[in-house]
């Protein structure tokens, strides 16, 4: 929900008891002041029956010219006390009760007793809500309508730096650069926070960037030492004088260099696919690429006595050669090391996807884990656990969706393209 | 036969010198773009090993040079920087193979061999060894002149030995040659095997035992 569609909500929300309060409070005030009118008016009228009748000597025959009913009953006994009240009469044109308000007091023509009554009516309470809610709900909806159009006007005009500050903000990718320029607004809470996004913006970009950096032309600068080693390494086991012992030794120093510039050389690889190093792009024959990358190593499948299933459609994909390359061999690659002896192999290619199963034991690593770099299910395994985290590079650089299933003693990585 | 090194690695350009005299070469060194300019214009070699990140310029440019001034030179680039477009400039300016530091010394020496091969013997290309006869146009492996049938990895296998005849070749050299990048790491048992089916296939058609294990650090190929 919108910020600004919130707050209106919570306008709205007290707006409502408030309305309502002042509704009842409106209702009772005008009940009071028409009641005090009706009285005064009463005790008018009073004024003048009493008047006639002390002028003409009989109560008026005409009750109608004091302007509200007036009953005359001859009264016996008891004086008569005034009364000012309440009653409902029944109205029989509209056939419905109708509240009045009652004078009741006495009168003398001299000779005879009589007990006026002044009947005044009131406002109908049902009347009095009806206009009462209507007016409520009239103004109401003013509001409300009022409160939208400021609500739009806003969003469009003051909330609108704001909403720029966002989209930028979305659309900011660290790995892509580039910088984002947050543009200044008249409003300084928003400069503030805009300023704040700049500079931490640019920080992350320039600390990125120069780790990456620091990745490349440090393994650059690993690539001459180890080449010293590994050739120095391997001009002392030329030497016949050496003993079993040595070679020993430096049969470890050399694997441990081989896997080293292995290493390095993944994560040069890495660090250039997250650089975008590889621009070039063309549209590739993937189940090409497959079919002659399973003859490469058609020998090695022999070997460890694997059967190759292949459905092999032909699509196209774009990616750069290398890059492609690259994960097409470290995927079968996978399918070969980390399969069974005797097991499967199968490569579907069609409909933008690419499906490698491999028969294989379950691995301990979570789905999630298995693309992350250095992960391997066995660390001594001489595996680097860099080929599905390169992968993965490779896949999240081209927007190409990467999953693994394990299931009935398979292994399945599918590549939606 | 006459190498030239131009490598500003001091060192490395002193192992190459030590492995390849060994294999009966005349090696120079030279360390900067001037002289490796120079060298390469004045004199000829039979094979150029050529780096591309040197003090004072970049190797690609000696290359352009010399190919122009003469088209024939054997060139092979030895470079830190695995990046393709290196490679494919250096190929298509006319380089002869392109390997990224590090290497194995068997490995550049096997590349030497046949770059050198390729352009002295254009006729005929038959290596010969013992009682062993390659022909490697038609990829046929005959010894004591029958002709012996073998899997591609292993005629792939032979060839290595035979250009590092004599040395001892670490598997890890053995494994990249064969299953390159992404397969050589972990096992060894597929180089093991291999090397196992060619040692018997050798045997079997009448020749010695040529390839002695030594110890864990690899193979030697030679006669006793």
């Amino acid at each position: 929900m919108k910020l600004i569609t919130r707050t209106t909500l919570y306008f709205v929300a007290i707006t409502l008891p408030v309305f309502a309060v002042g509704g009842i409070l409106f209702y009772h005030s005008v009940r009071s002041v028409t009641r005090s009118d009706a009285d005064e008016k009463l005790v008018n009228e009073e004024k003048r029956v009493l008047g006639y009748i002390k002028a003409h000597g009989d109560i008026p025959r005409n009750s109608i010219a004091f302007g509200d009913t007036v009953a005359f009953t001859i009264a016996a006994g008891a004086p008569i006390t005034k009364v000012l009240k309440d009653t409902i009469l029944y109205n029989s044109q509209e056939k419905e009760i109708e509240p009045y308000r009652m004078l009741v007091f006495g009168a003398n023509t001299g000779n005879k007793s009589f007990r006026v009554i002044i009947f005044k009516p009131l406002i109908e309470t049902d009347d009095l809500t009806h206009a009462i809610l209507k007016s409520l709900a009239i103004s109401g909806a003013i509001l409300l309508l009022l409160l939208i159009v400021l609500e739009v006007g806003m969003s469009k005009t003051l909330w609108k730096p704001f909403y720029d500050t966002l989209e930028k903000l979305k659309s900011f990718n660290i790995a892509k650069g580039g910088r984002q320029n947050f543009t200044k607004s008249g409003i300084s809470e928003f400069n503030v926070l805009n300023a704040s996004l700049q500079s931490l913006t640019d920080k992350l970009s320039s600390d990125y960037k120069s780790l990456r950096e620091f990745t490349e032309n440090a393994s650059h600068e690993i690539q001459t030492p180890l080449t010293i080693i590994q050739s120095k390494l391997e001009l002392i086991i030329q030497s016949e004088t050496l003993n079993r012992g040595q070679t020993g030794n430096i049969q470890l120093a050399l694997e441990s260099v081989t896997r080293l510039s292995k290493l390095n050389n993944a994560l040069l690889l890495l660090t250039k696919i997250g650089n975008r190093q590889f621009t070039e792009e063309n549209y590739l024959a993937l189940d090409l690429l497959i079919k002659e990358k399973l003859e490469q190593v058609k020998e090695i499948t022999e070997h460890r006595n694997l059967t190759v299933q292949t459905h092999l459609n032909p699509m196209k994909v774009k990616c750069n050669p290398t890059l492609l390359d690259i994960l097409v061999g470290n995927l079968i690659g996978n399918a070969i090391k980390h399969n069974l002896q005797g097991g499967n192999i199968e490569v579907v290619t069609g409909s933008d996807k690419l499906i490698i199963k491999n028969t294989g034991t379950p691995t301990s690593l979570k789905p999630e884990e298995l693309f992350a770099r250095f992960k391997r299910a066995n660390p001594s395994s001489g595996s680097l656990g860099l080929g599905l985290a390169i992968v993965k590079e490779i896949c999240d650089t081209y927007g190409f969706k990467v999953n693994y299933d394990y299931r009935d003693l398979t292994h399945c990585i599918t590549v939606n393209f | 036969m006459r190498v030239l090194v131009v490598e500003d690695e001091y060192e490395i350009a002193q192992s190459i010198k030590e492995y390849l005299t060994k294999e009966g070469y005349t090696c120079e060194l030279t360390s900067n773009y001037l002289n490796g300019d120079e060298k390469t214009q004045l004199s000829d070699y039979d094979c150029i090993l050529l780096d591309i990140t040197l003090p004072g310029g970049n190797g690609l440019d000696i290359l352009k040079q010399l190919k122009y001034s003469k088209p024939d030179a054997a060139v092979i680039i030895i470079s830190a920087r695995n990046s393709l477009n290196d490679k494919v400039t250096g190929l298509e300016l006319g380089a002869d193979d392109y390997l990224t530091k590090p290497f194995h010394l068997s490995e550049l020496n096997a590349r030497i061999k046949s770059v050198i091969r390729r352009r002295n013997f254009a006729g005929s290309d038959i290596i010969s060894f013992d009682k062993i006869a390659v022909d490697l146009k038609g990829s046929l492996v005959k010894i004591n002149d029958k002709e012996i049938n073998l899997t591609k990895k292993e005629y792939e296998l032979l060839i290595y030995f035979l250009l590092n005849q004599n040395r001892i070749v670490t598997k890890e050299a053995i494994a990249e040659r064969l299953l390159g990048e992404e397969l050589s790491g972990g096992s060894f048992d597929f180089i093991y095997s291999h090397i196992k089916n060619l040692r018997k296939k050798l045997m079997e058609s009448g020749a010695p035992e040529y390839i002695r294990a030594v110890y864990g650090m690899g193979y030697k190929f030679g006669k006793e």
